[in-house]
């Protein structure tokens, strides 16, 4: 039973490790394009090429609204890492050593319950802040299609800054997607140890009676 | 571990900790308790009789005594069952 488990274990372990680790790397890239959009806005003032003052609030806003939710999305995904540290060195120096004690593994997996009873709250908030990442970026995805449409029949021909606008704008598009599959994993492991914890919880009584027997 | 465990958690920690005999300040550092909590735990898992209290040279040593493996036992078995009989989560 052991050595099934601690493979099972593994498997999770790592693939909610990585999970979040993309989590990381998307936030950044949110922080990233939120700022981009916040420089760029002020570069054209400074060009003395002002866009239209609706053109720029949106704009500001838009990279505000990006710069803060990468901000958060990377702070979230790097907390919840932090608290997986332990759990991973002791993972990876364990299991290249041979058979893993039935203690050993029952202390990896209490050590999983209390990080997911501390985290809780914060891993549900991950799974809100990926999907207004996506949709943070589905709606760059589609601004740029938008963009694109706009300025193609005032260009001579498709110049190099309408075939930028129309690559970015799948790309865009695209990241939002899957990091809304993100939030969907999320949720699945959130499911996955509420459901964990109910069942600890219910294991409870008989642990009671164990230890008030005489 | 500084996370959030419920005493179950906590007692199992010491349980298997205290195979061996250790002194109060081992466990304490060991289970991430701070004196009074320590007390308790130990206090609690001595009067029900899963931890015996040996005195060696005027230091006392705690050691879980064979009532403590049903606890522990039965403590693995759930927690294992967790990820044997529970729901799976992969990406």
């Amino acid at each position: 039973m052991t050595d099934h488990t601690v493979q099972q274990f593994g498997k999770e372990l790592r693939s909610f490790v990585v999970l979040i680790l993309l989590n990381m790397a998307f936030g950044a890239l949110a922080l990233a394009f939120g700022m981009q959009i916040i420089i760029t806005t002020f570069l054209h003032y400074a060009a003395g090429a002002p866009p239209s003052p609706v053109i720029s609030t949106v704009r500001i806003l838009t990279g505000i609204t990006g710069t803060c939710i990468g901000f958060f999305w990377v702070l979230v995904s790097a907390k919840i890492l932090r608290g997986l540290r332990g759990i991973r060195h002791e993972y990876r120096d364990s299991t290249g050593a041979g058979p893993v004690p039935a203690e050993t593994l029952t202390g990896w997996i209490v050590a999983m319950v209390a990080h997911y009873r501390a985290n809780r709250t914060l891993i549900w908030r991950m799974t809100f802040i990926s999907i207004a990442g996506g949709i943070f970026f589905l709606a760059l995805g589609i601004a740029n299609l938008v963009q694109g449409i706009l300025a193609f029949p005032a260009a001579a021909g498709p110049g190099f800054d309408v075939i930028a606008i129309f690559g970015a704008a799948p790309l865009n598009a695209g990241i939002g997607l899957v990091t809304i599959s993100f939030a969907v994993r999320f949720r699945r492991y959130a499911g996955t140890w509420d459901v964990r914890l109910k069942l600890a919880g219910e294991g409870e009584e008989s642990l009671k009676e164990a230890l008030e027997s005489r | 571990m500084a996370e959030r465990r419920t005493s179950y958690e906590i007692y199992w920690e010491i349980l298997v900790y205290c195979r061996t005999p250790r002194t109060f300040t081992a466990i304490i550092g060991r289970c991430d308790l701070n004196s009074k909590t320590g007390q308790e735990y130990l206090g609690f898992l001595a009067g029900r009789g899963f931890l015996a209290v040996k005195s060696d040279s005027g230091r006392s040593t705690y050691i879980a005594t064979d009532r403590a493996a049903g606890y522990t036992a039965l403590f693995t078995q759930l927690y294992q069952g967790l990820f044997d009989k529970g729901p799976a989560f992969r990406v």
